[in-house]
């Protein structure tokens, strides 16, 4: 009992690591592939440590208006979507806090506290992209949950353990319609809760597109570094979600031994591999009117429910 | 309003189904059940329960998209009137009340393994087994849907790690970090001074909800400028925004009509005559002694 306690421990202090090390060098490695396609010569995949290091290093300004909500809200967020990290398979099947379950509902907290901090300052910007965000969120979720089922019902489970342990199982097949159909729906769910074009988008500071750097938009200094990595270690969470749940090749039974290393080194070739898909669908798509993003969450819901029938179908 | 607003903001995250609190678990159980519900038939009537777990996650974002505004725009940032900036907390009784609420919220959440067991006669009854011991999983830290390769969730070790995470490192660098803050004005696009006026309003925040779902909502506007010289400098604006109460007008209104129309028509047996009701339960005898000798 006790081996296995401290045995959970070392997993989870090493997925921690791994989960805090490579979230800026994934935003890093998408903004650099980004400036190569659009055939700029962008900052280096290293930009975004750089940013987080002289960020944590300078003072701050909290607004007068502000209330403890708004010094809470980076922990907060912080917190919740380390532990959400921690609860998916990232290099073994077994996810080191696994037992603890509901990965969306601990990341929706995160969002939660973030939109209250935007309207906690009294600037329109921080109301403005709460509003958008909780609405976006809302409509992202059915979607969600319907791919979810989806795959839940495969792997006979909600448990992220057991549907990547069904993954690496013989029986299970990638190209089964069920399969791809939710894959195609988490995809857009992922570009709409991670915040990329054409859902929002992440490089700019322009009124009339921003969402979650409207929400953010008052913090400085250290705050920002954290709600910025924060948001780096989410976007992290959710590509790992979907391609250890749908491409679990190279996933380790376990944290302990060589495998650990081929393991990250999977990881990571899956992550650089989804990082360029999105950064093609970036570069190729231009960002939509806000009003037309329930039209895109619409396609992923449809996606869902077919991925669903399919499930009868096959 | 310090203790109001934390109050509130308790049942806010509970009734979002945020974690750790009662809202989460009760979200998840229903979750539970519904995925379970799915394989217990064949037909294709168990797509229900998909369809119905989708609508589950759209009610709770929409709850908390709903409560974000509602606890933000009353407690948070500048008072957006004058009673509201003279707003004071309710006497120490009405704030028990509150607390008593919020901390059985907190309770249910954190306590949910010790609390299942307030299941079992329920079950015990229906279907004459008690299930509280097939779900609580890990010595009670843990709670399962049952099944063996089922998802677990853990809401007080989310907030035993939670406190841990924060009395380590937030509580210690947040006092550091203090030391580097000055307190500065909100940015408000170049304007002298930010004002209530300048702020989110709760019919704002709800805006996009309400243009997306207009087809049930037929939200309707009205804008009335009244200006002298030229319509650039108005000298008094006239906003009106109305939505259409659709279910209400729709579904229950008419509903209610009916049955007043029903009942209306019933009236006319109710002569509120002694010897009229004594003839009813002659006849009502009559009619039964009838049936019973037909039978």
């Amino acid at each position: 009992m006790t081996g296995q306690i401290i045995g959970r421990l070392i997993e989870s202090i090493a997925q921690l690591c791994l989960l805090l090390a490579i979230a800026p060098l994934v935003t890093g490695v998408i903004r650099a592939l980004k400036a190569r396609m659009q055939t700029r010569r962008g900052p280096g995949i290293l930009q975004p440590y750089r940013d987080l290091y002289k960020l944590f290093r300078k003072g701050m300004v909290i607004p007068e208006t502000a209330s403890w909500i708004f010094v809470a809200t980076p922990w907060i967020v912080f917190f919740s979507t380390v532990l959400a990290g921690l609860m998916i398979p990232m290099v073994a099947a077994e996810a080191p806090l696994g037992l603890f379950g509901g990965v969306l509902a601990v990341i929706g907290l995160g969002r939660f506290f973030l939109a209250l901090s935007g309207l906690d300052t009294g600037s329109s910007f921080g109301g403005l992209g709460s509003s958008r965000e909780m609405t976006i969120s809302a409509l992202a979720e059915p979607a969600m949950m319907l791919a979810i089922f989806t795959v839940a019902i495969g792997a006979g489970s909600t448990s992220l353990t057991q549907i990547a342990g069904a993954a690496i199982g013989q029986n299970w097949r990638f190209l089964a319609p069920a399969q791809m159909f939710a894959f195609a729906a988490l995809a857009l769910v992922l570009i709409a809760e991670t915040g990329r074009i054409p859902v929002d988008n992440p490089d700019t500071h322009l009124e009339l597109t921003m969402i979650h750097e409207a929400m953010i938009l008052e913090y400085s200094g250290p705050y920002l570094a954290l709600v910025e990595w924060a948001a780096s270690i989410k976007q992290l969470v959710l590509m790992t979600l979907l391609i250890n749940c749908f491409w679990p090749i190279g996933l380790q039974p376990t944290w302990f031994g060589f495998g650990a290393l081929q393991g990250i080194a999977w990881l990571l070739a899956k992550l650089l591999f989804l990082s360029c898909a999105i950064v093609l669908i970036e570069t190729v798509n231009a960002k939509t009117r806000l009003f037309r993003v329930p039209e895109l969450l619409a396609v992923a819901f449809t996606l869902g429910s077919l991925a669903l029938i399919s499930t009868f179908l096959f | 309003m310090p203790v109001t607003a934390l109050c509130f903001l308790l049942g806010a995250v509970a009734i979002s189904g945020l974690p750790p609190l009662n809202g989460f678990v009760s979200e998840w159980l229903t979750y539970q059940a519904l995925l379970a519900g799915f394989g217990t038939t064949q037909s294709l009537t168990r797509l229900m329960f998909p369809i119905a777990g989708s609508l589950l996650a759209l009610t709770a974002a929409l709850a908390a998209a709903c409560f974000v505004k509602a606890f933000a725009i009353p407690f948070l940032a500048l008072p957006r009137s004058n009673e509201a900036a003279d707003a004071h907390e309710a006497s120490p009784t009405m704030q028990a009340g509150m607390a008593a609420l919020a901390v059985g919220c907190v309770t249910l959440g954190l306590g949910a393994t010790l609390f299942v067991r307030v299941f079992d006669p329920i079950t015990q009854q229906a279907l004459g087994v008690s299930t509280s011991s097939a779900l609580v999983m890990a010595h009670g830290l843990a709670l399962s849907p049952g099944t063996i390769h089922g998802g677990t969730i853990s809401t007080a070790g989310m907030a035993l790690l939670f406190l841990i995470a924060g009395a380590a490192f937030a509580l210690p660098l947040a006092r550091r970090w203090r030391r580097r803050s000055v307190t500065g004005p909100v940015w408000d696009c170049g304007l002298p001074g930010l004002t209530a006026d300048n702020e989110y309003t709760a019919t704002a925040f709800s805006k996009p909800l309400r243009m997306i779902f207009s087809a049930l909502y037929r939200p309707r506007r009205e804008i009335q400028a009244e200006y002298e010289v030229s319509p650039h400098y108005p000298s008094a604006i006239r906003f009106e925004s109305k939505i259409e109460l659709t279910f209400e007008k729709r579904l229950y209104g008419p509903l209610r009509e009916r049955i007043m129309a029903l009942a209306n028509r019933m009236k006319g047996i109710q002569a509120g005559s002694i010897n009229v009701y004594l003839a009813y339960i002659f006849i009502t005898l009559i009619l039964l002694l009838l049936f019973v000798v037909r039978g």
